[in-house]
C-alpha cells in the first residue's frame, strides 16, 4: 500500500514540477527575468529527483517480490532470476514509459549539471521544451497508465517476465533503444528553443552536435540489439522482418542519419537551415511516433506488448509537438534564408544533399509501408503491406546509400576540383569492378546480389583509399612509419575517422544483410533417428539423443546434435525447448536455436519437436551465410561512433578556435591529398588563417597561454631543421614567429564564426 | 616502384576477397528444396490469425494448413502467381503481404520514387533557389575588391601565414 502510494505520489511531484519548470523557464528567458529562470531550473530538479525515486521505487518492488503492486505482479514473478526481475522495469508498458521518463530527466539534469558553454538564453527555452516533453510522459504515468496501481489481495506468486524476453540482448537492448530516442529530444529542444528566439545561425546545431551523434549511436545499438536478440532467440533464421514495431525504430533512424549529415553542412557551409530544423523535428515526432507504435498495440505485430489507452494520448502529444514545431519554422522562415548556396554540386555538401533524398525516400516508404495496412481499413478494404514490399522497396534505395558512403568521403568540402575527384574515384571503382568481375565470374548469382556486394566492397575500398591517401600526405609532411602516421591521423581527427569507421561498419554490415538474405537455405522438417545423420550442403549433423538440463526458471529438453564437415568434428549443438515454472513460461514453450558460428556464416538448429523418450527428433536447420558480420560490424560502428564523440583536450580549452584549426586542417589534407583546386585552396585558406586568428583573439588570455607550447614546438622545429637534415614540409621552412595578430586579417572577423 | 608494390597489394586484395565471398556463397546455391519453394510463396501469405506474422513464420495449425496447401498445389504444378491468386480469391486482397503492382496499390510501388522526386525537388530548390549555384555575396564582393578571399584569384605571398599560427595549425595536422 505504501509502496503504491508513495509512487503515485513520486510521480504526481514529478508532473507538477515539470509543468512548472516549463513556465518558469519559458517565462524567465522570455521575461529577461533570471530568477524566475532560477526557479524553473529548481524545479526541474524537483523532477528530476521524483522520477528518479520513483523509478529506484519501482525496481526495488521489483526486487522484492512485492506483488502487491500490479506491475510487479503481472511482469515478474518469485522464479525470474533478479537480473530478469529489474529488467522488468522496461518488460511492461507502465515501466517502459516510466523508463523513457527517466531517461529524459536524466538527460535533462546532465545539461544543468554541466551546461554547455555559449549556450547562453538557448539553455532555459531549451529547458522548457524538455520540461514539456517531461510533462506529456509525466501525466501518462502519473495518471493513464501508473506502474504504481494497488491490488489488495496479491497473488502468491506474478505471471513472470515474457519467456521471450528472457534473453542477454533483452537487458539492454530496450535501454539502448530508449536512450536514442529519448537523445534526440535535446537537439530538438535546442532546436525550437533558436527558433524560439528568432535566431537563424548554427549555434543550436554545434552545440547539440555531440547529442544527435549519441543519440544516434544509441539508437543504432538498440537496433543491431534487437536483431540480435531476434536471431538468437526467436528461432527462425532471420534477425529483421521489417515488422512495424522493428520499423518503429526504422523510422527515426533514418531520419536521424539524414540529420547528422546534413546538420554538417549547415555547421560549415551556413546552408539548409530549415531543412536542418524540419529534419531533426521529424525524427523526434518519428520517436514518439514509433512509441506510439511500439505502446498502443494499433499495429499487428508479434512485438506489441500491450494493448492500452495511452494509444490516443502518444499520438495527441506526437501531433502536438509536430504542430508546433511547423508553426514554429513556419513562422521563422523569412529568418532562414540560408547565407548562401553551394558552389558547386560536385562537393561534400553535394552528396549529404543526395544522402538526404536517398534516406528520406527510404523513410517515407517505410512509413507509407507502415501506417497504409492500419490506416486502410478506415477507407475500405485492409490492405497488408510485408516483408516482401519493403524488402524489395528498401533494397535499392540502400543499394545508392552505400555508393554515397564511398563518394561522400573522395570529396572535398565546398568544391572538388572535378579532374581531382574523377581521378580519385577511379580506384576504388576500378576496384570494385574488378570484385564484382571475380565475383560474377565465380558464378555467384543473381546480380542485384552482385550488384549489393559491389556497392559495400567500394564503399569500403573508398573510405580505405582516401585514408591511405591521407596517411600518405602526414608521411609528406612529417615522415614516419605507416602504422605512427595512421594513428596520428585518427587521432588528430576524431570526427571525420570515425564516420569513415561508421561507413566501413555499414559496409561490412551489408555483407552479411545481403548474403544471408539472398542466399540462406533452409532444411525444414528434418526427422533423424537417434545416432542418424543428415547432409546438408557439405555439413554432416548427427543425432545423438536427448538431455535435460536447468534453464533461467525454467527447465531445458535439449537434443545433443554432432556437427561435422568433411568427416571433420567441428562441434556439439544443443538446441532447447524450454518450459517454464510460472504462468509466463509454463504456458507454452520456447524454442532455444543453437548456433554454430562462424567468419563464413553460421549453422543455425532448431529443436522443432520430439516424440517422448527422443528415440528420433524433428529439426530445422538454417544455413545463414556471413551473418555474424552484422555484428561484428555493429561492434565497429558503435567503436567509430564513440571514437567521433571522444573529447579532444584542445577542443575543450579552446572551442572556438580549436573548431578552426579542425576545419582547417582537413583543408590542408584535402589539398595535400589532391581533392581541392589550388585556387580554392589558397582563397579558403585565407579565410580560415583570418578565421582563426579571430577567433584566437575573441578566446583572450586562455588561448594566449595555449598559443605557449605552439610556440615552443615552433622553436624546437627551427631548431631541429638547423640541426638535422628533415625534409622540408610544406610547414617546414619559416621565418622568425611573428605575433598573432600581426598578420592583416582577412574575411568578416566580426561574424566569429567559422569560414563556410 | 612502391606505386607498383601498392597496385599489386590491392589487386591480391581485390581478387582474393572476391574469391573468399564465392567461395563462401557458391555452396549454398542450387536449386531451391520442396521446402524452400513453398517457404518463399508462403512468406508472401499473411497467417489470417496472427498478429502480423506471415504464413511460413507462423506455428499456427492454420499456418500450417497453408503451408500443406502451397505444398500440394506446388505438386499439381500451379505456378506461384496462381497460388497466390487462389488464396487471394478466397481471403480477400488483405491475404498478400505483398501489394499486387497494380490499381490503387501502385501508389505504394511508386512511393519510393514520388519521395525521392519530391524531397529531391524541395532540398534543391531549397539550396539553389535563384538561379543556380551562386556565391555568397563577401565573396562576390572581395573577389571584386582583389582581395584573396575572392576564389580564383592567385595564390599570392598574401596568403603567407603567419607562422604563429602555422604552429598552432600544425598541431591540429
Amino acid at each position: 500500500m505504501a509502496v503504491a502510494l508513495i509512487g503515485r505520489v513520486l510521480l504526481w511531484v514529478a508532473l507538477a514540477a515539470a509543468l512548472a519548470a516549463t513556465l518558469l523557464l519559458a517565462a524567465g528567458e522570455r521575461a529577461g527575468r533570471p530568477a524566475v529562470a532560477r526557479a524553473g531550473r529548481a524545479a526541474f530538479w524537483v523532477l528530476v529527483a521524483g522520477v528518479v525515486g520513483a523509478a529506484l521505487l519501482l525496481l526495488g518492488a521489483l526486487g522484492a517480490n512485492d506483488f502487491h503492486l500490479a506491475y510487479v505482479a503481472q511482469h515478474s514473478s518469485a522464479q525470474t532470476p533478479w537480473y530478469f526481475r529489474l529488467a522488468a522495469l522496461w518488460g511492461g508498458q507502465q515501466g517502459s514509459l516510466l523508463l523513457w521518463l527517466l531517461i529524459l530527466c536524466l538527460y535533462g539534469a546532465y545539461l544543468l549539471a554541466r551546461p554547455p558553454r555559449e549556450a547562453e538564453g538557448l539553455l532555459d527555452l531549451a529547458l522548457a521544451v524538455i520540461a514539456a516533453a517531461a510533462s506529456a510522459f509525466g501525466l501518462l504515468v502519473a495518471q493513464v497508465a501508473s506502474p504504481f496501481v494497488y491490488q489488495g489481495g496479491a497473488p502468491a506468486d506474478g505471471v513472470g517476465l515474457n519467456a521471450l524476453l528472457r534473453a542477454d540482448s533483452f537487458l539492454l537492448h530496450p535501454v539502448a533503444i530508449y536512450f536514442g530516442f529519448v537523445g534526440f529530444t535535446v537537439p530538438f529542444a535546442f532546436a525550437m528553443a533558436g527558433l524560439l528566439r528568432g535566431e537563424t545561425g548554427d549555434r543550436w546545431i554545434r552545440l547539440t552536435h555531440r547529442w544527435a551523434l549519441t543519440a544516434w549511436g544509441f539508437l543504432s545499438l538498440g537496433i543491431l540489439l534487437g536483431a540480435h536478440w531476434s536471431y538468437h532467440v526467436l528461432g527462425w533464421g532471420g534477425y529483421w522482418d521489417f515488422d512495424p514495431i522493428e520499423n518503429a525504430a526504422l523510422l527515426p533512424w533514418l531520419l536521424g542519419t539524414a540529420f547528422i549529415h546534413s546538420a554538417m553542412v549547415q555547421e560549415r557551409r551556413g546552408m539548409l537551415k530549415v531543412w536542418n530544423a524540419a529534419l531533426i523535428a521529424g525524427t523526434y515526432v518519428l520517436t514518439l511516433f514509433g512509441t506510439f507504435l511500439t505502446r498502443s498495440g494499433v499495429a499487428d505485430s508479434v512485438h506489441t506488448f500491450a494493448e492500452s489507452p495511452i494509444g490516443g494520448w502518444l499520438i495527441a502529444y506526437c501531433g502536438i509537438a509536430a504542430a508546433g514545431a511547423i508553426y514554429l519554422i513556419g513562422s521563422r522562415l523569412d529568418l532562414l534564408q540560408d547565407e548562401r548556396q553551394p558552389d558547386s554540386l560536385v562537393s561534400k555538401e553535394g552528396a549529404f544533399l543526395l544522402n538526404n533524398v536517398v534516406f528520406l525516400a527510404l523513410a517515407l516508404s517505410v512509413f507509407v509501408g507502415t501506417v497504409v495496412p492500419i490506416l486502410s481499413p478506415y477507407f475500405g478494404p485492409t490492405v497488408s503491406v510485408g516483408p516482401p514490399y519493403f524488402k524489395r522497396v528498401s533494397a535499392p534505395l540502400f543499394t545508392i546509400a552505400l555508393l554515397l558512403a564511398g563518394v561522400g568521403p573522395l570529396l572535398a568540402w565546398r568544391r572538388a576540383g572535378r579532374r581531382e575527384f574523377t581521378r580519385h574515384l577511379l580506384v576504388p571503382l576500378l576496384a570494385a569492378a574488378a570484385f564484382s568481375l571475380v565475383v560474377v565470374s565465380a558464378g555467384v548469382r543473381p546480380l542485384s546480389a552482385v550488384i549489393a556486394f559491389s556497392c559495400a566492397f567500394f564503399a569500403a575500398a573508398a573510405v580505405g583509399f582516401d585514408f591511405g591517401l591521407a596517411v600518405a600526405a602526414r608521411r609528406q609532411m612529417q615522415p614516419s612509419g605507416v602504422a605512427a602516421a595512421a594513428w596520428h591521423l585518427v587521432q588528430r581527427n576524431p570526427r571525420r575517422y570515425g564516420g569513415y569507421a561508421v561507413h566501413l561498419a555499414m559496409a561490412i554490415i551489408a555483407f552479411g544483410v545481403v548474403a544471408s538474405n539472398a542466399y540462406e537455405r533452409q532444411y525444414l522438417g528434418l526427422d533423424i533417428p537417434v545416432g542418424g545423420s543428415v547432409r546438408v550442403a557439405g555439413w554432416d549433423l548427427t543425432y545423438e539423443g536427448l538431455g535435460a538440463r536447468p534453464d533461467v526458471g525454467a527447465v531445458q529438453d535439449f537434443a545433443r546434435v554432432v556437427l561435422s564437415s568433411g568427416g571433420r568434428l567441428v562441434g556439439t549443438l544443443l538446441p532447447g525447448v524450454s518450459v517454464g515454472s510460472d504462468q509466463a513460461t509454463g504456458a507454452s514453450p520456447t524454442f532455444e536455436p543453437a548456433i554454430h558460428s562462424g567468419v563464413a556464416g553460421d549453422v543455425y538448429v532448431v529443436l522443432e519437436g520430439y516424440p517422448a523418450g527422443g528415440a528420433s527428433a524433428v529439426f530445422n536447420v538454417y544455413l545463414v551465410p556471413l551473418v555474424g558480420w552484422i555484428w561484428a560490424g555493429g561492434l565497429l560502428l558503435v567503436a567509430g561512433t564513440l571514437w567521433s564523440l571522444w573529447p579532444r583536450r584542445a577542443a575543450l580549452a579552446a572551442p572556438r578556435s580549436a573548431r578552426v584549426f579542425s576545419l582547417w586542417s582537413e583543408l590542408e589534407y584535402d589539398h595535400r591529398m589532391g581533392k581541392t583546386t589550388e585556387a580554392d585552396y589558397a582563397a579558403l585558406r585565407a579565410r580560415f588563417a583570418a578565421e582563426a586568428e579571430a577567433a584566437l583573439r575573441s578566446e583572450g588570455a586562455p588561448a594566449a597561454a595555449a598559443l605557449q607550447p605552439a610556440l615552443e614546438a615552433q622553436v624546437r622545429q627551427r631548431v631541429r631543421e638547423l640541426v638535422g637534415s628533415a625534409a622540408a614540409g610544406p610547414d617546414g621552412a619559416e621565418g622568425p614567429a611573428e605575433p598573432v595578430g600581426a598578420h592583416t586579417a582577412v574575411g568578416t572577423p566580426g561574424r566569429g564564426g567559422v569560414p563556410r | 616502384m612502391r606505386n607498383s608494390w601498392a597496385i599489386l597489394v590491392a589487386a591480391v586484395v581485390v581478387v582474393g576477397a572476391g574469391a573468399a565471398l564465392a567461395g563462401v556463397l557458391r555452396p549454398l546455391a542450387g536449386p531451391p528444396t520442396p521446402e524452400e519453394q513453398v517457404m518463399a510463396i508462403a512468406a508472401d501469405l499473411r497467417c489470417p490469425v496472427c498478429a502480423g506474422e506471415s504464413a511460413a513464420a507462423a506455428d499456427t495449425t492454420q499456418a500450417q494448413a497453408m503451408r500443406a496447401q502451397i505444398a500440394s498445389d506446388l505438386q499439381a504444378g500451379m505456378s506461384r502467381q496462381a497460388i497466390l491468386g487462389q488464396f487471394a480469391a478466397q481471403y480477400g486482397t488483405w491475404i498478400l503481404d505483398r501489394p499486387p503492382e497494380r490499381g490503387a496499390f501502385l501508389l505504394l510501388w511508386i512511393a519510393p520514387v514520388l519521395a525521392a522526386a519530391g524531397v529531391g525537388a524541395g532540398i534543391f530548390r531549397l539550396v539553389l533557389p535563384r538561379g543556380g549555384a551562386g556565391r555568397d555575396q563577401a565573396e562576390r564582393s572581395a573577389a571584386a575588391d582583389g582581395t584573396a578571399a575572392g576564389v580564383g584569384s592567385e595564390p599570392g605571398p598574401a596568403t603567407a601565414v603567419s607562422a604563429a599560427l602555422r604552429a598552432r595549425l600544425s598541431r591540429f595536422l
